[in-house]
């Protein structure tokens, strides 16, 4: 796609970043669109699946860059974040060896937004006491709101496989919660 | 939507809506890969020798160096474990297996101990060993077993050893407690008929010291890998032994698994009868999740920690493990040593031995 062949060109003059930084770069044409509606829904996701926001920022990012490289391919699927979503995670997933998930910690729980409820710190500590493996498909259906397809296609998993992980997380955190799953 | 999934969603939304923004932008990451991936596959083998050799050391004499090969199961059968819990301290989780080293002879184990009101005591390790080369074994104080030309080894502070050769086997008898008298009563004891077949040899035992009976029965090894989680927590010029915690998942009977321990204590985890093991410088379980599928925890947090993480476990396939733990799904080769690491970045082939860390 034309408009996006300025995507991936890195504007390294004038940032002060050096080679070993990231370098931003503009996204432009119907990626860029795709870039700016997707990126944050997608980075809170890896983040609240990581537990770790500089990650989850650093995976994002990656992945949105990798997409740049295959968009040709990508912006066929009907869901191109899907991919995003697993590429992220899978990049993280490498540097998630430190397994504490600090999400809590990252912000201020007590902040008061507009319309907003403040966050139910024991459902939140519960979901990071979840494997990656679990909370992936939780936040990805419970935040992104997908439907289990669109999980399995994401994570590229089977519907079956959701939906099971689906249950143990949620029969997990229903005890730990102490409600019915 | 249930209750508690809309409490869940709701919980979602709410946290990542006070996710701090960052700068939005592409960056440039070619070729680049998150900087803690580096030290993982050495730290994980180091971690993992050291923990085999600490948690796993009273094990490792429970088979004489055949104990890595066992059968984990089918790779499609959910006997991988997950924990579900893991130490704030911990800064890295992987997953391994423990391999057999081709090189060892099969063996043929039981195991006697003194029964306890809750539990046993000074276990006695008997393994027969088929052609073994003995040329490297250390020298000890000679003594007869039964006619036969025998030694004593006294290892320090990790027990007492009588072996001898019988035909074309070798038998060693291992006392956890360290008591000559008690390894060369149970090797008094032992009746072996070796068959001529290749791990065929057979163990029996005649008067046994009073209060002892045999806790498990022999077995032949299995040649199959089995999965390991190891934990570790921060290293440093404070603590070069860090915490750690080991979860091994064995095919092994209960009481095989347990056996190499000196002593051991029966409780109930997980819904099953289990036994929990340990010195002054870890707690362990083991139990039995199934026949054939024994369960073996042990690091160095308290009791109520180590239990934690066990109620936490979760068990699943193997290609599930393998993307839990991002070892990817290449086929793993017998390596040329005992311990066997797999790579936990993805980003090199799936296996590294101790050899080439």
């Amino acid at each position: 796609m034309q408009a996006d062949a300025c995507i991936g060109e890195t504007v390294r003059e004038g940032t002060g970043l050096d080679d070993h930084e990231s370098l931003v770069v503009a996204a432009e044409g119907d990626f860029g669109v795709f870039y700016q509606e997707l990126r944050t829904p997608i980075r809170r996701a890896l983040a609240l699946a990581l537990g770790d926001i500089a990650l989850a920022d650093e995976a994002v990012d990656e992945a949105m860059t990798r997409a740049v490289d295959r968009w040709e391919s990508i912006r066929d699927y009907d869901r191109p974040e899907g991919w995003v979503y697993r590429v992220g995670l899978n990049w993280a997933r490498g540097a998630l060896r430190k397994r504490r998930y600090e999400i809590l910690t990252n912000i201020d729980p007590d902040s008061e937004l507009p319309d907003i409820p403040l966050p139910d710190t024991d459902v939140i500590e519960a979901v990071g006491r979840l494997s990656l493996r679990l909370r992936s498909v939780v936040v990805a259906r419970y935040y992104l709101d997908w439907s289990t397809s669109d999980v399995a296609v994401a994570l590229d998993i089977s519907e079956g496989t959701v939906k099971s992980r689906l249950a143990r997380a949620l029969s997990r955190l229903g005890k730990e919660l102490g409600e019915p799953s | 939507m249930t209750k508690l999934e809309d409490r869940i969603r709701t919980s979602l939304h709410a946290t990542a809506e006070r996710i701090p923004a960052t700068a939005t932008g592409l960056r440039n990451t070619t070729e680049r890969t998150p900087d803690r991936r580096y030290g993982g596959p050495a730290i994980a083998a180091a971690v993992l020798v050291t923990v085999l050799l600490v948690v796993g050391g009273p094990l490792w004499l429970l088979t004489d160096g055949a104990n890595s090969r066992n059968v984990t199961g089918a790779g499609t059968t959910e006997r991988f474990p997950i924990p579900g819990q893991v130490p704030e301290d911990i800064d890295l989780v992987y997953g391994s297996y423990a391999l057999p080293d081709p090189a060892d002879p099969a063996s043929i184990k039981a195991v006697v101990a003194r029964d306890t009101a809750d539990g046993f005591d000074n276990a006695v390790l008997v393994t027969v060993l088929d052609s073994p080369d003995t040329t490297n074994y250390e020298m000890g104080d000679p003594l007869r077993v039964n006619g036969h030309p025998a030694t004593l080894m006294r290892n320090d502070g990790d027990g007492v050893t009588v072996w001898w050769e019988q035909g074309s086997v070798v038998v060693w008898v291992h006392a956890t407690n360290g008591d000559p008298d008690l390894a060369l009563s149970v090797a008094e004891a032992a009746r072996v008929a070796n068959t001529g077949q290749f791990s065929a040899a057979l163990t029996t035992f005649d008067d046994l010291p009073d209060g002892y009976t045999v806790i498990a029965s022999p077995v032949i090894p299995s040649t199959e890998p089995r999965p390991v989680v190891a934990m570790e927590g921060p290293r440093g010029p404070d603590t070069p032994e860090p915490n750690h915690v080991t979860i091994e998942v064995s095919p092994e009977s209960l009481e095989h698994a347990i056996a190499g321990v000196q002593s051991a204590t029966t409780i109930r985890l997980r819904g099953h009868d289990a036994y929990r093991i340990g010195d002054d410088n870890q707690t362990g379980f083991v139990w039995a999740e199934a026949p054939g599928f024994t369960v073996i925890i042990s690091g160095t947090y308290t009791e109520a920690e180590i239990r934690a993480i066990a109620e936490s476990l979760d068990f699943v396939t193997e290609a599930e493990w393998h993307v839990e733990y991002d070892v990817g799904d290449s086929a793993f080769e017998l390596p040329s040593t005992t311990t066997t690491t797999l790579d936990t970045t993805g980003a090199t082939p799936a296996v590294r031995t101790e050899d080439n860390q």
